[in-house]
């Protein structure tokens, strides 16, 4: 069936789930002012791309309107960046205080606008700034040197990122707290030997922000948000392998989103298979390219280069994209597309690869550092990609769940065709802890294993 | 650690016939007799040592049997004598103190410490439970254990905890000193046996690597559980000795009727102890890397720490707390990120992952040139090196380096890549004015990486009262004593030819 040229704007979105979401959201904001005053908290869990800053940036802008001071956080720099931008976005008259440690201060864009402010933690505890934007660490920094706090709320956007750890140090700020996250990312992480030492235990510092609240308040009001405005209907089936028992569906109705490429030229057969990934990719949202198997380094320059040669051909074929905020369809531009990996090395040869092509515009990162962004096209490095044996690491569900989602027109996986031969046979032992049901080795292997399933017809030899 | 290097040492070893070292260094502090501890369990008893075997390394070992190390009485008085010794010598490391600046205050740390070295990482754990075990004992019937029980349980406990510590030396598992010293071919099972990792890198003349850590695996058991044949040895033992006692306890009448058990241990320690000394005299010989000391030092001041609570009557919790657990791990990353740097940066040997994983570079100083750059209101004096690599470079502009010379300072940005004959050549900018220390000179061959050894990043105590989010809505039960129960008799024995299965196919 061919998408029609233009579609009307009541009919890009299904009405029936963005009303179901908007319900949701309304009952968590209701029962939030509910609480205030009160050590208490409303938790929401969301799938990727379900608008969880939209959400906060607008809970933040009603919170301000009662008259209530808030503190808003999230993990990483980066989030509480465009938290600020969002912030303002939605809220262009709400002054905004961020505080950050040194030399990791806004963009000069964000920092313009009008009501912005960079305090000290000083400064922002002596004015009394009635909404505070910084990362977990930063506030929690605040609060024990400077006694910044006195919140009525405390907003933490991915608080399944955060861990309980972080969260004791900040959690004082206010009585009140809002936790929002995305249940699918990756959990919090610890480079030391024996990281599940207090697994299970309710001091576990590594467990979930989330977890922590749970664990000691267990009759806490979960909400389930059940819309993804990032991803397209194509992507969801993958999507749902990651949040097994949520119940989620697209916004977008199908054939609102439209990725074309101009057709491959006379001279392109050298590119045959590139070519061949990008219409797939075009055409069905999905495409998994797949080089010969074979045991290869970690920053493998083979992958490298055919992700490299994706991303140049894709807008050398003169990608446009079409969707429900850009009709008619409009280039696609290099900041447009982002290239997932797992590991420091594949960025840095990425990154060097795609610098020499002219493309440093291109995204390239780890994926806990591209969580919470959205890109119209993503280039994902399959964390098993020639890998000769599995483990815990590369298995993480969140990992490839984050490469597999940040896309709103198409996700080009790339991998060699050995890679779904890892999970032949039977998953390894894992250990089992008291008091901790999850997982992520066999979540992992289900997941990944789900996934190879779901791109089977979307494969391409490269 | 690389996959690829591991790969390529396997080769060279399997080739070569023994074990290569991995390291041109020691990165362990050793003393010059460390405590050394044997333990041995009975099968399926995780918390009761059968046997204790325990000196200074290079002399002769005691040995504590219980007999029956499943009857309280027999069992504590059998371990008396192990707590008594090692409460001395921990209190003895710990009398002497000096005096140590720490930011504007002077504090107090032990001279030394008591190092202790056990042969595989199973004894830390088997140590660490017999230690949670004795900590907490608590009277029974109006009668106290011996007192240096309790305190040498939380010795044990403090030292099995420790381990946690990247890089510390308190309790040092000598299979794990060798995993990190040596490449073999033994797999990280594998590694578990001593006797085996030892053979790798010594086997009897004309005896391959394998081969002789094979035969060694078949012929010494290390603990502290035992095979199946051991097992059986012990159990037949260890009837006859529970059938001549008759269910006495006093030690008259135990004592005479101990020594087929004791023979048993001793033959079975002899050769550990014999291993343990050829080890550690071994490990002796390497030269200690710079930082060694300074992690020594930590320890020290952790030991002096544990002794002085210890003496003060302190009592540790079984479990950590919210606030202890969140700064503990601060701890550890510190401690951990700290000492894969060190080694590192100290020991080119260590560096060798990090040349293949890109994460560092190493080449040539072709030329340094000192410019001026506009910073926030002032032009500054930088400086701009040129190194030339053998292998070609793949880092983008920005990334940061540490020259290895000076980890602990300002690193350099990398500026531009260019391919220069079969490898590459990198311009650094450093990031702060240049002093002579802080340059290389042209000619001279350096090493960067993404590693630094600047000092810890200091953390703010958390607040003492866990928020309200840590805290569980109804306070938890009262644990019962630890040792609740031990005086009930076993519950009969289940056959299990006599029991159904609920989920069995039918």
């Amino acid at each position: 069936m061919t998408a029609p040229d233009t579609v009307a704007p009541e009919a890009m979105f299904d009405q029936a789930v963005v009303s179901a979401a908007a319900e949701v959201e309304d009952t968590m904001r209701a029962e939030l002012l509910s609480l205030i005053g009160r050590e208490a908290a409303v938790v929401a869990a969301a799938p990727a791309g379900a608008g969880k800053s939209y959400f906060v940036s607008g809970t933040a802008g009603l919170l301000r309107r009662e008259g209530l001071r808030v503190a808003l956080v999230a993990p990483t720099n980066e989030q509480v960046r465009s938290l600020v931008a969002r912030v303002k976005q939605l809220n262009p008259d709400l002054p905004v205080a961020f505080l950050h440690a040194q030399g990791r201060g806004l963009p000069p864009d964000i920092a313009a606008l009008p009501g912005v402010s960079q305090p000290t933690a000083a400064e922002a505890q002596r004015n009394r700034d009635p909404l505070v934007i910084a990362t977990v660490d930063k506030l929690a920094d605040a609060f024990l040197r400077y006694g910044l706090g006195g919140f009525d709320v405390l907003v933490v956007d991915e608080a399944f990122q955060a861990d309980a750890a972080r969260y004791y140090a900040a959690a004082n700020v206010a009585a009140t707290h809002l936790l929002v996250g995305d249940t699918g990312q990756l959990d919090p992480f610890s480079p030391i030997d024996d990281a599940a030492y207090w697994r299970g235990g309710a001091e576990d510092p590594l467990q979930t922000a989330v977890g922590v609240l749970l664990r000691n308040h267990p009759s806490t009001a979960v909400h389930r948000i059940p819309i993804t405005w990032r991803l397209a209907p194509a992507a969801v089936p993958i999507a749902k392998c990651f949040y097994p028992g949520h119940v989620f569906s697209a916004a977008v109705r199908p054939g609102v989103r439209r990725l074309t490429l101009v057709r491959p030229g006379p001279g392109s057969r050298s590119l045959a298979a590139v070519d061949r990934a990008l219409d797939e990719a075009a055409t069905q949202g999905w495409a998994h390219v797949t080089l010969p198997g074979t045991p290869v380094l970690t920053a493998d320059p083979v992958t490298g280069e055919v992700i490299r040669d994706l991303v140049v051909r894709l807008l050398a074929r003169g990608a446009r994209a079409r969707c429900e905020d850009r009709d008619p369809a409009e280039n696609l531009r290099p900041t447009d597309i982002a290239v997932g990996v797992s590991h420091n090395d594949e960025k840095d040869l990425l990154r060097t690869l795609l610098g020499d092509a002219g493309l440093s515009g291109v995204t390239v990162d780890t994926a806990n550092r591209l969580q919470g962004l959205t890109f119209e096209v993503m280039v994902a490095w399959h964390p098993l990609a020639g890998s000769p044996d599995i483990d815990a690491f590369h298995l993480d569900p969140g990992r490839l769940c984050v490469l597999l989602t940040r896309h709103r027109q198409a996700c080009i996986v790339v991998g060699r065709d050995t890679d779904r031969a890892l999970l032949e046979g039977i998953p390894p032992a894992t250990p089992g802890y008291l008091g901790w049901d999850p997982d992520p080795v066999l979540d992992g292997w289900d997941a990944h294993e789900g996934v190879f399933r779901l791109l089977e017809p979307h494969v391409i030899p490269a | 650690m690389s996959a690829a290097l591991d790969a390529f040492l396997a080769a060279r070893v399997y080739e070569t016939g023994r074990a290569l070292r991995r390291t041109s260094l020691r990165h362990t502090y050793l003393a010059d007799e460390p405590l050394g501890v044997v333990m041995w369990r009975l099968g399926g008893e995780r918390f009761r040592a059968a046997a204790i075997a325990w000196g200074s390394l290079g002399g002769p070992f005691r040995l504590a049997v219980a007999g029956e190390p499943r009857n309280r009485d027999l069992y504590f008085r059998a371990l008396t004598p192990f707590a008594v010794d090692l409460c001395a010598r921990v209190r003895r490391a710990a009398t002497q103190k000096v005096a140590r600046q720490n930011g504007r205050q002077q504090e107090l740390i032990p001279v030394g410490a008591l190092q202790i070295a056990v042969p595989n990482r199973a004894t830390v754990g088997a140590l660490g439970l017999l230690g949670r075990y004795l900590a907490y004992l608590s009277d029974r019937g109006g009668v106290a254990p011996d007192p240096a029980l309790i305190e040498a349980g939380k010795h044990l406990r403090f030292y099995a905890r420790h381990t946690r510590v990247a890089g510390q030396s308190l309790l040092v598992p000598l299979d794990r000193l060798i995993s990190e010293h040596w490449a073999t071919l033994l797999s990280p099972f594998e590694q578990a046996n001593l006797a085996a990792l030892d053979a790798q890198i010594e086997p009897p003349s004309a005896v391959h690597a394998f081969d002789a850590s094979a035969a060694a695996e078949a012929r010494t058991r290390v603990g502290p559980d035992p095979a199946e044949d051991i097992d059986r040895v012990t159990e037949a033992l260890l009837a006859e000795f529970n059938a001549a006692r008759g269910g006495r306890a006093d030690p008259l009448a135990v004592e005479p009727l101990i020594g087929p058990l004791r023979g048993h241990y001793q033959r079975l320690v002899d050769p550990v102890w014999q291993l343990m000394n050829r080890v550690v005299a071994r490990e002796q010989q390497l030269p200690a890397a710079p930082s060694v000391q300074r992690r020594f030092e930590a320890d020290r001041e952790a030991f002096g720490r544990h002794v002085d609570w210890v003496a003060s009557g302190g009592r540790y919790r079984t479990t950590d707390t919210p606030r202890q657990a969140a700064m503990t791990l601060r701890r550890l990353e510190d401690a951990h990120a700290r000492y894969e740097a060190d080694r590192a940066v100290e020991d080119p040997a260590c560096m060798i992952p990090y040349l293949l994983s890109g994460n560092a570079i190493r080449g040539v100083v072709a030329s340094v040139n000192e410019i001026r750059v506009a910073a926030r209101v002032n032009r500054v004096r930088r400086t701009l090196i040129a190194l030339d690599t053998d292998e070609p470079v793949v880092l983008p502009a920005g990334k940061e380096l540490w020259w290895t010379a000076t980890a602990g300072d300002y690193p350099w940005d990398v500026q531009a890549v260019s391919p220069l004959g079969a490898g590459s050549r990198v311009t650094l900018m450093l990031r702060a004015a240049p002093t002579p220390a802080r340059l290389p000179t042209v000619g001279e061959r350096i090493t960067l990486s993404t590693l630094h050894t600047g000092p810890d990043a200091y953390h703010l105590p958390l607040p003492p009262d866990p928020p309200w989010t840590h805290r569980p809505a109804a306070p938890p039960l009262s644990p019962e004593p630890i040792d609740a129960g031990d005086s009930e008799p076993p519950p009969d024995a289940v056959d299990g030819a006599a029991v159904a299965d609920p989920g069995r196919y039918v």
